[in-house]
């Protein structure tokens, strides 16, 4: 079906952006691994499932960053969640149910949530939702629950709020593009709201789960909104609404001042590493399972 | 049958409903949020005229001044940075789509979703390391080189989505018409989804303004002039940063008068893409 | 591929506004922000890049604008990021002065002295830590009285309710709830949070036993669930303002809107940050040479441990750490002499001081122009 096996002049266009690409990955790694040499050739690598954290200026503190690892997928667990369920009710509302003009309104108003600074969404968080959670009791469910409202599950809401308008950018450019004939087929066939949305969303199956991905990527690495509504406590997340860290929060708060304490910026470093390679890891052998299900349940269509 | 009918209604309405309420909190967040810098940044950017283009920040607890040169920053680093997120992230989007197969486009894809999830303050130490250092200076382009790593994964990915979305057959068609790869996607494809691709470049546009961490190593926070490429800038998202949870009102006014303008950009932006670009409907 | 000509011609127009005004603003020189009239600039401009504590990110921004006025050609960009970012970046080279809360650790002053040949470290702002809490049921304008060991027992987790017997003691006629006390500290490490704990261990033993001084500690509240962290003086200052019942500490700049409590000095004054209880605090240290090893001196402690009746303790300085003049070009050796004697003259005046800061005192004032003269003569 697909033409020529022979070197595409096409490709020859595309490839040094691909290889851009590759260098900048490739770059990153290497100063996060040239960074992480100093910590585990301290003490090993048992910093990584410690949950201690007692910096001391002195001599080497112990820098444990489980907690913050662990922080780190709950609260980007939360927020893609958030972001994919908001993004495909936000697609499914604005072609299913929603009056035309209406559409470019709210299309317009979502690109420009989407530009709003990442310390606006943080100072929000903080004004805003971690006191409603605070006032909503919801806290009371944890035995340590937050006495500000700041917890992983407020830094979840936030981030997933804030990545929705990306997420829901995608998902409704390929809802939109689906093409008109069967939009058209499925109204003569009667079919109602939900019905068509059901037909058309698993059409664009695809896309869902690129913003998915792409929101939990954005949730694995968004700094400024967590670094203001997460705690800020190192603190395993075992209950939602307790105040916490993740990897990136913990690099905020504590890199500016980490050279003051031997040892503390190569750990942060590589928990960064670690955490950066665990999430591709996952995230690729997710895709591939997802892919694999998709595949399963089309018959081979791809 | 009845009351078939009446389940598929009932289903249809909770089915609205949800996604209403979903779109409607979504949107209430964003109204209360513009709101906000409505409320507060409209008295400031009306008090301040139209200096607030041109002169820099007034003294902490004194007047209001202007934001002169972190637009002059913004403007360089911001352009810089679509500029050379769209060179690479467009066309690895397109390598993406119809390469898909191939292992090039596939280890191009494992790095797009791995930039994607690195921490945004990462991405500024890791430019801090590479370019701040050598260059003994913070600069305009070592903080566009962040952004656009920053804004590449959400390029790539739309560009990507839009032209997947448009089926088979007009490849096909093109193709049994004895078009070339490059021609049928160069000159058919790319254009059938215009909207797409300059959405794609749209939001990298919206990322890079908004975001703050790459820059907060990589820029310096030279507010009060500009230096060009190789020097110390800011942008009005560092502005905010720096400025919005200042104890002194002048600052925090100023700061909220940053936020409406980057509102307000992005909303001329996409209003600008829309209008220029068109699709096919198919 | 058709786009039609009118659209490309809108296109094409977009884009050349957008170079045309990236150019314009480019080509525009900076603009000064206030006199009408500019002096000519004659010479080349010098530009004094520094970076460390946010802490006197202000002062240092509202110093570059004024001294910009006086010499036109001497422009200062300071960009904040930590104490131990700005002494990281002044090592490597990558700025011309850092500042920080605290002295270089002997180490780090080893370090710059191989590197460099020596370092000068310059006092050139005092700041105060302000205890403040948010109770609505204390009306405005009574402050609440604390001591340190009250404090520290507070912290330690022993006085666990507002109403307990040992705070009412301090503040007889003043009716406190039966509510339990939440704590905000930072979450980054800070000076301030330095100067703090400081300020505990130097008055309580169990305290300086149990949890120490730094940057960052090891909080008891956080154990018992009763404290809370938050990045920044803002996010403290946040958090109190959004918790009833809760206690925190923030840079007096910082404590606007919030109740300020009056603290315990070691004269039995109960005293409230202000510029001149500040300054008074500050008065009786001495600093004979900014080229020696600052962290000897042990400054904070005495700072800490004023005798002045009128002293509010919870004190202290802001450095400013630059190379030997002989490490700069001359262009740069002639733009340090120029802000440092600015700083250290006019700087410390009340018109120049921004709101939140306080002036050093006068020993110290002179010790700063000493060393601008230092970077003059050559």
């Amino acid at each position: 079906m697909m033409p020529q096996a022979r070197l595409e002049p096409l490709l020859l266009v595309l490839a040094p952006a691909a290889a851009a690409l590759l260098v900048a990955a490739a770059a990153i790694i290497l100063v996060l691994a040239k960074g992480s040499v100093d910590a585990l050739a301290q003490g090993g690598a048992g910093f990584l499932a410690s949950s201690e954290w007692s910096p001391s200026e002195e001599e080497r503190g112990s820098y444990g960053v489980l907690a913050p690892l662990a922080g780190t997928l709950v609260v980007a667990g939360i927020a893609s969640a958030i972001a994919a369920y908001l993004a495909v009710a936000v697609a499914v509302y604005l072609y299913e149910y929603a009056p035309r003009r209406a559409r470019e309104a709210v299309e317009l108003s979502l690109y420009s949530m989407a530009a709003l600074p990442t310390i606006v969404f943080g100072m929000w968080g903080l004004s805003t939702a971690a006191p409603i959670i605070r006032q909503s009791g919801l806290t009371l469910l944890c035995a340590r629950g937050s006495p500000t409202g700041q917890s992983f599950f407020t830094a979840g809401l936030v981030v997933g709020l804030m990545i929705a308008p990306y997420a829901a950018a995608i998902v409704s450019e390929a809802y939109r593009a689906v093409p008109f004939t069967y939009v058209e087929a499925l109204h003569s066939l009667g079919a109602r709201g939900f019905e068509r949305a059901r037909v058309l969303l698993g059409m664009v199956k695809g896309s869902v789960l690129a913003a998915a991905l792409l929101s939990f990527g954005r949730a694995v690495g968004e700094t400024t909104v967590v670094a203001l509504t997460v705690g800020s406590a190192v603190n395993m997340p075992l209950c939602p609404f307790e105040p916490g860290h993740t990897v990136s929060s913990l690099i905020a708060s504590q890199f500016g001042n980490a050279y003051l304490y031997p040892g503390m910026e190569s750990v942060l470093l590589t928990a960064a590493l670690v955490m950066v390679l665990g999430s591709s890891a996952s995230t690729t052998l997710g895709l591939k399972l997802a892919r694999a299900a998709v595949r399963k349940a089309q018959g081979g269509e791809a | 049958m009845r009351l078939h009918e009446l389940k598929r209604a009932v289903l249809d309405k909770l089915f609205h409903a949800a996604a209403a309420s979903a779109s409607a909190a979504l949107l209430a967040v964003s109204a209360h949020i513009i709101a906000a810098s409505v409320v507060e940044g409209l008295p400031a950017l009306l008090a301040a005229g139209p200096a607030l283009f041109v002169e820099p920040p007034g003294l902490p607890g004194g007047e209001l001044g202007g934001l002169g040169p972190v637009l002059a920053g913004t403007l360089v680093i911001v352009s810089l940075s679509v500029l050379m997120s769209a060179l690479i992230g467009v066309p690895a989007g397109i390598l993406l789509s119809e390469y898909g197969g191939s292992w090039l486009a596939r280890s191009a894809g494992a790095a797009l979703q791995m930039i994607s999830e690195i921490p945004s303050v990462v991405v500024g130490l890791v430019v801090f390391t590479l370019l701040v250092l050598p260059m003994r200076t913070p600069s305009a382009l070592a903080a566009a080189v962040s952004l656009c790593i920053t804004a590449l994964p959400y390029v790539a990915a739309q560009t990507r989505e839009s032209l997947a979305a448009i089926p088979l057959t007009y490849r096909e068609a093109a193709f049994s018409l004895g078009l070339p790869r490059w021609k049928a996607v160069l000159m058919l494809l790319v254009p059938m989804n215009a909207r797409g691709v300059a959405t794609a470049v749209l939001l990298g546009a919206a990322r890079s303004l908004g975001e703050t961490a790459p820059v907060l190593f990589t820029a310096g926070a030279a507010f009060t002039a500009f230096y060009g490429l190789t020097g110390p800038s800011s942008t009005l998202s560092l502005l905010i940063f720096y400025f919005a949870p200042s104890p002194y009102e002048n600052w925090r006014r100023l700061a909220w008068a940053a936020v409406l303008l980057l509102v307000a950009l992005t909303a001329a932006l996409s209003l600008a893409v829309r209008r220029l670009s068109r699709g096919v409907r198919m | 591929m058709k786009l039609s000509k009118t659209r490309l011609i809108a296109i094409g127009a977009a884009v050349a506004l957008v170079a045309v005004a990236a150019l314009l603003l480019l080509q525009r020189p900076a603009p000064s922000s206030s006199s009408p009239s500019e002096p000519q600039l004659t010479e080349a401009v010098v530009l004094l890049q520094g970076s460390g504590a946010t802490f006197p990110m202000e002062q240092i921004l509202a110093w570059a604008s004024r001294v910009r006025q006086a010499h036109p050609w001497l422009r200062v960009e300071y960009a904040g990021g930590g104490s131990g970012k700005g002494q990281s970046d002044f090592l490597q080279g990558v700025v011309d002065f850092a500042c920080s809360d605290v002295p270089l650790k002997t180490v780090d002053w080893e370090k710059a002295r191989a590197q460099f040949g020596g370092v000068y470290q310059l006092p050139i702002i005092l700041g105060g830590v302000a205890v403040v809490y948010n109770i609505p049921e204390i009306p405005v304008g009574v402050n609440l009285r604390l001591s340190a060991e009250v404090l520290a027992d507070i912290l330690l987790g022993k006085i666990e309710y507002w109403d307990d017997a040992r705070i009412r003691e301090l503040n007889p006629g003043v009716s406190l709830p039966h509510a339990k006390i939440t704590f905000v500290h930072r979450s980054d490490a800070s000076g301030t949070t330095e100067v703090f704990t400081t300020f505990l261990s130097t008055y309580s033993a169990e305290w300086k036993e149990k949890v120490g001084a730094g940057k960052t500690v090891k909080w008891p509240l956080d154990e018992l669930g009763r404290g809370v962290g938050a990045p920044g003086n803002p996010g403290v200052a946040q958090a109190v303002k959004s918790t009833p019942y809760s206690i925190g500490y923030v840079e007096l700049a910082y404590a606007k809107g919030l109740g300020v409590a009056a603290i315990k000095n070691k004269a039995g004054n109960f005293v409230l940050p202000s510029a001149d209880s500040i300054r008074a605090a500050a008065g009786a240290t001495a600093i004979a040479d900014a080229s020696v090893n600052l962290a000897e001196l042990k400054i904070l402690e005495s700072i800490l441990r004023s005798d002045r009746p009128d002293a509010y303790p919870i004190a202290s300085p802001s450095y400013m750490y630059v190379r030997p003049p002989a490490a700069y070009t001359p262009e740069k050796r002639k733009a340090i002499a120029a802000f440092l004697e600015y700083i250290f003259s006019k700087g410390q005046s009340p018109e120049s001081v921004v709101e939140g800061y306080v002036p050093v005192p006068e020993s110290w004032r002179q010790l700063g122009l000493e060393v601008a003269a230092e970077f003059k003569k050559q």
